[in-house]
């Protein structure tokens, strides 16, 4: 049998990915036949199976670190396991593990009974598996579309609320018009070239300058589409709204784990494609700076606290797009090092928002700055990590994010890029101020007139966010870890 | 002839015959049947709904849902006939990702009718 031998190594690789694909249906049956069984008195599963659903992202989680082989591509060349891979999808794996179980409080608070919900994301994080993986636009496009339904699915999950439903809509129509484009430029490509393997292009490009200036174009419509995946800054203006608008837990994933793996994806293409011509630079950069203007400036006008943390997110990205543009070495590593360090920061950062609760009961997606008012009186604890998390995310020195910044911003000045460096960190001296003050209104402002309460963290939600608090501070006097696998992910791409 | 024409010459035959034929039942049914127009017969057909009433009123999700299984399982058909078409020519290969093809549809159509997205 020519057939089993030949695909014998293939199912190893893929393994992960096909172990997670089968629990996604198992839990669809378990959830279906169990919730509905008339002789178990229609239970509610829920909670049933967002465990199973963690449980089976540890095991998808022992398969990808035991992977027996360590690099390899399968079905013609479309899906790649790499050390690039390979670290990406731990990351993704472990932070989704985290951002469920800081988001467990918050599903019980507000009754999220329907267990599609866990399916839904168990098919996000499958989608962005794929995506990791992916090594054709086809896949690429395939697995982007099937993390990006997911995530409609899960902004409009609570359809009993008119600003779930807004945001599902919205994050819909702008979604499926980025990928639009980012199919058009696929097809612009197919058309030039004929095919669209990452390693066949970068070689047809390297080798013919035909259709450089059409590679270019399709180029650019492609970086269009994953820009505003990454809601980077011309392409950035769905990002609050959807973060405002979508339940709480929905908008915890939608901040933590995404980025990681449209940023693999965007250094794939970026390594076959971009090259060959140096304009790609460039633009990447040119989204930079836009978006750590955005995230400086519109930012300090914000009052609500998930939309406070979208604009800050959008910050974000703009370093993460001046150490893309570079594409060196040194910048990539400092990139994934970035992302490393917002993972984790972030985790505790939106555990905290996960607890807040007002008095009357309007729920945590109305929580503005003023509801951090006297913090520091009802939970000196949570003050404390919250304080830490946003001097984390600001940049101050005995702290993760600091080494993030100062990676991102050295390989910055090693590649010679000095005014925009100095520009790039003069708006992040402006960014310190909403931390800065958010930080104030939670130790120094008490608003007795609305009086915040904080729900009483669960186990789950204390140990993710005491141990991504510990990782805030430690790392810092001890990086080797997240160094050692930053450096492996740029290597694989480079190699 | 030129390879151009050899390649594009069905499709073009059957465009001008679907066009011809689209005109010869329309026109046909226009001359020779009875007409006996009345108010009932000449309003457009919209799935029971009045078509000329203000497009935001809020109608029933279930229509939504059952186009959307239509078009799931019509699309399932779309990719059943090359399959079957082109059967003899794929190896062992091609047929079991039909067949897994199918199996995740089967999934998603037994917990539709489970849920009771079937139901009227």
């Amino acid at each position: 049998m020519i057939f089993s031998y030949a695909f014998e190594n293939n199912i190893k690789l893929v393994l992960p990915e096909l172990f997670l694909c089968s629990s996604i249906i198992g839990l669809l049956f378990f959830g279906s036949f169990v919730s509905l069984s008339r002789s178990y008195r229609y239970p509610l599963v829920a909670t049933n199976v967002g465990y199973l659903l963690i449980l089976a992202l540890l095991l998808t989680l022992v398969l990808v670190i035991h992977n027996p082989l360590a690099s390899g591509s399968v079905f013609n060349g479309v899906f790649v396991v790499d050390g690039l891979s390979t670290v990406a999808k731990i990351s993704v794996l472990v932070s989704s593990i985290g951002c469920l179980f800081i988001s467990s409080g918050y599903v019980k608070t507000y009754q999220i009974n329907n267990f599609e919900y866990f399916v839904i994301v168990a098919l996000a994080i499958f989608g962005q598996l794929v995506l990791i993986s992916s090594a054709d636009f086809l896949t690429a496009y395939l697995a982007l579309e099937i993390q990006s339904f997911a995530f409609y699915l899960m902004a409009a999950f609570k359809r009993d609320s008119a600003y779930s439903t807004e945001a599902g809509l919205k994050y819909f129509l702008l979604g499926s018009f980025s990928s639009t484009l980012l199919l058009f430029g696929v097809s612009l490509l197919y058309g030039f070239f004929g095919t669209t393997n990452f390693s066949i292009l970068s070689l047809l490009l390297f080798e013919s300058t035909d259709f450089k200036t059409l590679a270019d174009i399709a180029f650019f419509l492609i970086l269009i589409g994953l820009l505003f995946k990454l809601a980077a800054a011309p392409f950035h203006i769905w990002s609050p709204d959807v973060y405002e608008g979508a339940p709480l837990n929905s908008t915890i994933f939608f901040a933590i784990v995404p980025k990681i793996s449209i940023m693999v994806l965007l250094f794939r293409v970026y390594g076959a494609l971009a090259t060959s011509s140096d304009i790609w630079g460039v633009a990447i950069l040119v989204s930079s700076i836009c978006s750590v203007i955005v995230g400086s400036f519109v930012t300090l006008k914000q009052k609500r606290l998930k939309k406070l943390l979208a604009y800050s997110g959008i910050n974000h990205v703009g370093y993460l797009l001046l150490g893309v543009s570079m594409f060196t070495v040194e910048s990539v590593s400092s990139v994934f090092f970035y992302l490393f360090a917002y993972m984790i920061t972030g985790l505790a950062m939106w555990g905290i928002v996960s607890v807040l609760k007002r008095a009357d009961s309007v729920g945590a997606h109305t929580a503005t700055i003023a509801d951090l008012g006297a913090m520091v009186k009802v939970n000196p604890t949570l003050a404390i990590i919250l304080a830490i998390c946003l001097f984390s995310l600001a940049g101050v020195p005995p702290l993760i994010g600091f080494y993030a910044k100062l990676g991102i911003f050295q390989s910055a000045l090693n590649s010679g890029f000095f005014t925009i460096a100095s520009f790039i960190i003069l708006t992040s001296v402006i960014s310190t101020f909403y931390y800065i003050r958010l930080i104030k209104s939670a130790y120094f402002e008490s608003s007795y007139k609305e009086w915040v309460f904080y729900a009483p963290l669960s186990a789950a939600q204390a140990t993710v966010i005491t141990l991504s608090f510990f990782a805030i501070v430690f790392l810092f006097y001890d990086p080797l870890l997240l160094n050692l696998l930053s450096y492996k992910m740029a290597m694989s791409l480079f190699l | 002839m030129t390879p151009f024409f050899h390649a594009y010459a069905p499709i073009l035959i059957v465009f001008v015959l679907s066009v011809v034929l689209s005109l010869v039942i329309f026109g046909f049914s226009y001359l020779l049947a009875f007409q006996r127009p009345d108010v009932e017969k000449l309003s457009a057909y919209e799935c029971g709904f009045d078509p000329y009433e203000d497009a935001r009123n809020s109608f029933d999700v279930k229509f939504y849902l059952i186009a959307i299984l239509f078009v799931v399982f019509d699309l399932e058909t779309m990719f059943l006939f090359p399959w079957g078409v082109s059967l003899s020519s794929i190896n062992a290969h091609g047929f079991w990702i039909m067949i897994d093809f199918l199996f995740e549809l089967i999934v998603g159509y037994i917990y539709v009718w489970k849920i009771g997205g079937l139901d009227w």
